[in-house]
């Protein structure tokens, strides 16, 4: 339950201002159809992040939703592993995120790949923070 | 925090900054700015307000912008 509207979920409180939830559910479309980063990929570190803000994440096969939780990500793939060390810095350490690990990412996925899951980690660190802030249930 | 670029510009013969760099990703940065204007340009709350919440939220992470 939101403090805005009874049961609302972030998507229908983005409602409320209609032209800016076209152009924010354009974006997000445009990060999750991107061809430089693998839809698994966006969907283990959106997990990932969620579960940083304290919810359980979601997106993802559950034995994975497990391994997240531990925040050891060897059990995953390489490219997924860097995704996920970036994943991991962005709510709480982006400052500490170190140059080898951006170059890690820039090697599994290319420029183009690399600068599209950078936003889209900022995106979900974001998303995670206005379902907070909104108290939407979601997380 | 790194000071260098991170990601060279996309754009030939210009400085990687944030609208070089996200020009790798034209479809992402083209649906961003798309976001980012209509945020700016209409809503209830005024544009003072918001720049004043957007200048404080870059001191606390020590954003240049």
């Amino acid at each position: 339950m939101s403090w805005l509207k009874q049961n609302s979920r972030l998507e229908e409180l983005l409602a409320l201002q209609p032209e800016m939830a076209v152009r924010y559910q354009a974006f997000l479309r445009a990060l999750e159809t991107s061809d430089h980063v693998p839809s698994r990929v966006l969907a283990l570190c959106q997990a990932r992040i969620e579960q940083i803000h304290g919810g359980p994440g979601e997106g993802v096969p559950g034995e994975d939703l497990g391994y997240l939780a531990t925040g050891d990500f060897s059990h995953f793939a390489p490219d997924e592993q860097a995704a996920l060390d970036a994943a991991e810095r962005i709510p709480y350490q982006h400052h500490q995120l170190q140059d080898e690990e951006v170059e890690a990412v820039r090697l599994a996925f290319g420029d183009a790949g690399c600068v599209t899951l950078l936003t889209a980690l900022s995106i979900f660190d974001m998303q995670a923070r206005l379902k907070l802030t909104l108290a939407t249930g979601e997380i | 925090m790194s000071t260098n670029p991170r990601v060279p510009s996309a754009l030939a013969g210009e400085p990687a900054d944030f609208r070089t760099v996200m020009a790798h990703s034209p479809a992402v940065i083209g649906a961003f700015f798309e976001l980012y204007a209509e945020f700016w340009q209409r809503g209830i709350v005024a544009q003072e307000i918001k720049e004043m919440t957007r200048i404080r939220n870059a001191r606390i992470t020590d954003c240049g912008y």
